[in-house]
């Protein structure tokens, strides 16, 4: 009988990476995990238009700890967006400055500089850099023009949400995308938006052929793009 | 006691007789009582309760406000108003009689509010709205009476339970009021005397014994076959047309808006003598359904095709015939139907129910055998819903500072609040306040403060306009308006329908084949076409369940060998399969039957416990099922049974059916669950902690949906015992959930299941099997699926399955 698993393994460029239903990446041979976009502290933000309970951080925390726990990684490497704005970084509760902490005994961070965090605080555990490589991958958050050209690149930034069509109903749910050459990471914050892979801003970044691992209650799968079963919004 | 003699001359002008129940309702109130008038339609209700008004203005001209009437339509109050004016004119009485609603005019509304008519007819929202006001007390304070019109229709709902404080905070002002209840046919009178008065002892309570004479029949359908499933009743179309031609005006009631429109359709296609027939929903324009109420009242029309649009509203000329297509699924709502045919007293009502599926005919004899047994269906009690007293809360503040206690003993004197526990108020209070806990870091929740004098008061001017801009309890689903290309608008449909239609797609809607032009500033365009097979919009609103009444019903007719004679042949032949295959569902077990088919297993339970009550029992079932390792596949859930599909044969269903199944899987169940999203939505809506409409914003739904859904997770995980989802819980259990029928179900037929397994499909079970479309699918179901897309996917794509290698362009590149 057919059934989906928590993480799917498989190759990207060369390099074996382990695919979570938890939107993670784990890189098996260097045992490094990547995350992107945990938007940390998005609840605080006092949007009088959306107005969100504040307890995402906790929650992106513990996450985060799950994901370091099962896959036991020596590197965690943040692909940008890790907090929602530069003041909320700064600002960062000492509770959760000290979790953070904790979590980095024993293993490098890795702090992927974003849009919404171009400044990064001294105190967080770990390196602060505007991009990285490890096993033959180069990762980024927003690929900037001098990076267009990189083979092996994973992204962040875009939250690539999917909408799938199943005869009887339609699920909706994160998703990696990716093609030969180049792969974007879903969001692993706990409120973060998302965007459809169908949408032009993804598409005008990847060819023809492209790859989605789609998320749906804690199990992932593996489908090829294929419009009749891919739908946007 | 006598009615003034200027009253009785108009009376023998008119050539009427004064009922006895006008008389009485004119004795009771001049002896300070308040009265609740309990008749069916054409007993003059409306004249009986303003005479007290009438006759006091008579005597003692006056200005200012005398006489409030409350009606759940805009519409009825304004065509009240001019059917008042009529005794007043020719009486030559010196009173100003007026309407307020939200079509009033705001130099009206102004002009109202500083020189009040005498007689006021308005709607509850706007009630609470002028309770709001600074000078409400001076407005209101000489009142003498409240009129409510079809309070029958406001017990049990949100909107009642609005109404119901409402009144409460306009007795505390007003206390020299008597109030006049006007009810349709109901159950139980005497539980309605506390929405008159707080002190019942001073309730009338005035029935007169009219025994309108009810004639119901069940069509015969001569149909070559009758259908196993589905609600549409399309099949006997001629059939209906043809007792049209016989009796007309006739009235049509349907149980939802698409079977309104195919029925409608249908109608026309029958239509050789070219009869006028309407049609009339809620999602039609406004000026459409006015312009239809019009023109039967003016007896221009043939027939109407209509929902319960048409429950409430002014008495019209002659119905000679009120047809019920569908299962009536409530015996009190099917008399109230009925009782709009015959509009004198003395001339029977004729009704004919159109059963739409086999089942339906059990269900239309049970109502029949009902309404001659004279039984009705109870009103549902409900507690008073939670977020609707937030509004009101805030509605208090707004007309002024309120002491905690004070307030606190006002509301429990509606009735729907009776029970409120001073912890539950509290709770409520401080959600009012803050926001409750995990909200409380909000600004904008901040609604209330209270004063160093131990007053509460508004923290800021914006939370009372915030607050008149969202009055109401009714939350209704996005919906956009559809517009002839050219001019008339049509109506309003639902906006997901809209967004699945390319240009060209043809629907039917307000009548018509109509043709998608594309959308153009927030409104569907379209054009008439002819299009062979249109769509029908589905509408987005839940359908009655059977009454318990009518349950027991149906399965002592089920047992009861006598009645089946009642029965058309198709339906009797078929209960006889049933009893010899398998056996007929005993009155005091449960039947359980499992067979198999194709590869999977079926289990069929036929609880009667109404199609809510059902479609939860399959959620739990299936969690329960797939705990035990049975696989469970999908279900679908009817008023009468629930059939549940697996991967594996269940052999012991007693197991499986106790009671116990609603404590721990329940709540987790309740917790995971996307329809208490919605529930959830729309609590948050009436109770402001979302606005609908905030100044200067429009929202859509999508983006309040989402904000919403995410505060419910959030809250769920954090603080489950916040305000918003106990109230949350509140609406679930008493609305889609239907918790406490479920739960007698469980108890009543704990240890006593009838299993029986059968070799193949049993008789009574193809109904269920065969409501296609209506299918719940359980997670591992879903995850099947997506396991299958999955492999069939690759496999079509790349030739090979998931666990083989992706082929890779090239080696990535150290830098």
């Amino acid at each position: 009988m057919k059934e989906g698993k928590p993480a799917i393994e498989t190759h990207f460029c060369g390099v074996r990476v382990q695919l979570g239903a938890d939107a993670s990446l784990y890189l098996p041979e260097c045992k490094t995990l990547l995350v992107s976009d945990l938007h940390l502290e998005k609840g605080k933000a006092q949007s009088k238009a959306a107005p969100l309970p504040r307890f995402d951080t906790s929650e992106g925390i513990a996450k985060l700890s799950a994901a370091i726990t099962r896959t036991n990684a020596k590197e965690v490497i943040f692909l940008g967006d890790s907090f929602h704005t530069n003041l909320h970084a700064f600002q960062l509760p000492e509770i959760y400055r000290q979790q953070l902490i904790n979590l980095a005994k024993d293993r490098a961070f890795i702090w992927i500089t974003g849009n919404h965090d171009p400044d990064l605080p001294e105190f967080l555990p770990g390196q602060i850099v505007p991009n990285y490589s490890a096993a033959g991958l180069y990762f980024t958050h927003q690929i900037r023009p001098e990076e267009a050209s990189i083979s092996g690149l994973i992204c962040g930034h875009y939250h690539p949400k999917a909408r799938v069509s199943l005869q009887i109903r339609q699920l909706s749910g994160r998703c990696f995308i990716q093609d030969e050459t180049r792969m974007i990471m879903p969001a692993f914050g706990i409120f973060t938006g998302g965007l459809n892979i169908l949408d032009p801003a993804i598409q005008k970044l990847l060819s023809k052929r492209q790859i989605a691992h789609f998320c749906h209650a804690g199990k992932i799968y593996k489908f090829p793009v294929d419009r009749k079963v891919f739908l946007k919004n | 006691m006598r009615l003034p003699q200027q009253f009785a001359d108009w009376f023998n002008a008119k050539g009427w007789k004064p009922y006895p129940h006008q008389q009485d309702i004119f004795v009771q109130s001049a002896a300070g009582r308040s009265v609740l008038l309990v008749a069916p339609t054409g007993a003059g209700k409306t004249l009986s309760g303003f005479l007290p008004s009438l006759i006091e203005l008579s005597q003692n001209p006056q200005e200012g406000l005398h006489t409030l009437y409350l009606s759940p339509l805009k519409a009825l109050a304004v065509d009240i108003a001019r059917n008042l004016e009529t005794p007043a004119d020719e009486m030559g009485l010196d009173i100003t009689i007026e309407t307020r609603t939200g079509d009033t005019p705001q130099a009206k509304r102004n002009r109202q509010r500083a020189a009040p008519p005498n007689i006021l007819l308005t709607t509850p929202e706007s009630l609470e709205l002028m309770l709001s006001w600074s000078d409400a007390a001076k407005l209101f304070g000489q009142l003498r009476y409240i009129i409510i019109d079809e309070i029958h229709a406001l017990v049990g709902s949100k909107r009642g339970d609005l109404l119901a404080l409402s009144l409460a905070s306009l007795r505390h002002i007003a206390p020299t009021s008597q109030s006049i209840g006007l009810s349709a046919t109901i159950a139980e009178p005497e539980e309605m005397r506390c929405w008159l008065s707080a002190k019942i002892d001073n309730v009338a309570i005035v029935q007169p014994q009219l025994d309108k004479d009810i004639q119901i029949n069940i069509l015969d359908s001569k149909a070559a076959y009758l259908p196993w499933a589905g609600h549409s009743a399309l099949y006997a179309a001629a059939e209906i047309y043809a007792l049209i031609k016989e009796k007309r005006p006739a009235l049509i009631f349907v149980n939802t808006r698409a079977q309104a429109e195919m029925m409608f359709q249908a109608l026309w296609r029958e239509n050789d003598l070219n009869l006028k027939i309407g049609l009339h929903h809620g999602s039609l324009d406004v000026g459409q359904r006015r312009r239809i109420e019009a023109a039967m009242a003016r007896s221009e029309l043939d027939a109407i095709v209509a929902t319960s649009s048409l429950d409430l509203g002014i008495d019209w000329a002659d119905i000679q015939l009120v047809i019920q297509i569908g299962a009536p699924k409530d015996t009190s709502r099917l008399i109230q139907r009925v009782g709009r045919a015959g509009h004198q007293l003395d001339v029977p009502s004729h009704a004919v129910i159109v059963p739409a599926n086999r089942f339906e005919v059990l269900e239309a004899l049970a109502a029949r055998l009902d309404v001659e047994a004279k039984r009705l269906d109870e009103m549902p009690q409900h507690a008073g819903a939670l977020d609707v007293l937030s509004q009101h809360i805030v509605g208090r503040a707004v007309a002024g500072p309120f002491d905690e206690d004070k307030l606190y003993a006002q509301i429990i004197t509606a009735p729907p609040y009776r029970h409120l526990s001073r912890e539950d108020f509290d709770k409520v209070l401080d959600f009012v306040a803050t926001g409750g806990y995990a909200l409380s870091h909000y600004t904008q929740f901040q609604r209330l403060v209270k004063g160093v004098d131990g007053f509460w008061r508004l923290t800021s001017r914006r939370v009372a306009t915030r607050w008149r801009m969202n009055i109401g309890t009714i939350v209704e689903t996005s919906t956009m308006k559809v517009r002839m290309k050219g001019g008339a608008p049509l109506g309003d449909i639902e906006e997901y329908f809209v967004q699945s239609l390319t240009a060209g797609d043809s629907f039917i809607f307000a009548g018509r084949i109509l043709e998608f032009v594309g959308v153009s500033a927030q409104q569907a365009i379209v054009r008439p076409c002819t299009a062979k097979e249109p769509k029908v919009p589905a509408y987005a609103g839940g359908r009655l369940p059977l009454s318990p009444g009518l349950a027991a019903r149906v399965r002592a007719i089920l047992q009861d060998r006598a009645l089946h004679h009642y029965l058309p042949k198709q339906v009797r032949e078929w209960l006889h399969l049933q009893a010899e295959k398998s056996i007929l569902p005993p009155p005091d077990k449960l039947l359980v039957e499992t067979f198999k088919r194709g590869q999977k297993f079926y289990m069929a339970a036929y609880g009667f416990a109404g199609r809510n009550a059902h479609q939860t029992l399959g959620m739990l079932l299936s969690r329960r099922m797939e705990r035990q390792g049975y696989g469970p596949l999908g279900f679908v859930a009817t008023d009468y049974a629930i059939a549940i599909w697996s991967r594996h044969l269940v052999t012991t269903p007693e197991a499986l059916f106790s009671s116990d199944i609603l404590g721990d899987d329940l709540e987790e169940w309740m917790a995971e669950s996307t329809m208490l999203k919605r529930s959830f939505w729309q609590v948050a809506i009436i109770a402001g902690l979302i606005d609908k409409r905030a100044p200067g914003q429009e929202k859509t739904q999508k983006q309040v949906t989402i904000n919403s859904d995410l505060i419910y997770d959030v809250l769920r995980t954090h603080q489950p015992s916040h305000l918003l989802l106990q109230a949350t819980r509140q609406d679930a259990a008493r609305g889609l959930t239907d918790i406490h029928r479920l739960a007698d179900l469980l108890t009543s037929f704990e240890g006593n299941i009838l299993h029986k397994n059968l070799s193949r499909i049993s008789p009574l079970s193809v109904p269920l099997l065969l409501e296609v479309g209506r299918e719940a699918v359980t997670a591992s179901a879903v995850d099947e699926l997506l396991s299958d897309l999955e492999a069939t996917l690759l496999e079509e794509a790349f030739g090979y399955s998931s666990e083989e290698k992706l082929p890779s362009a090239h080696q990535g590149q150290l830098l």
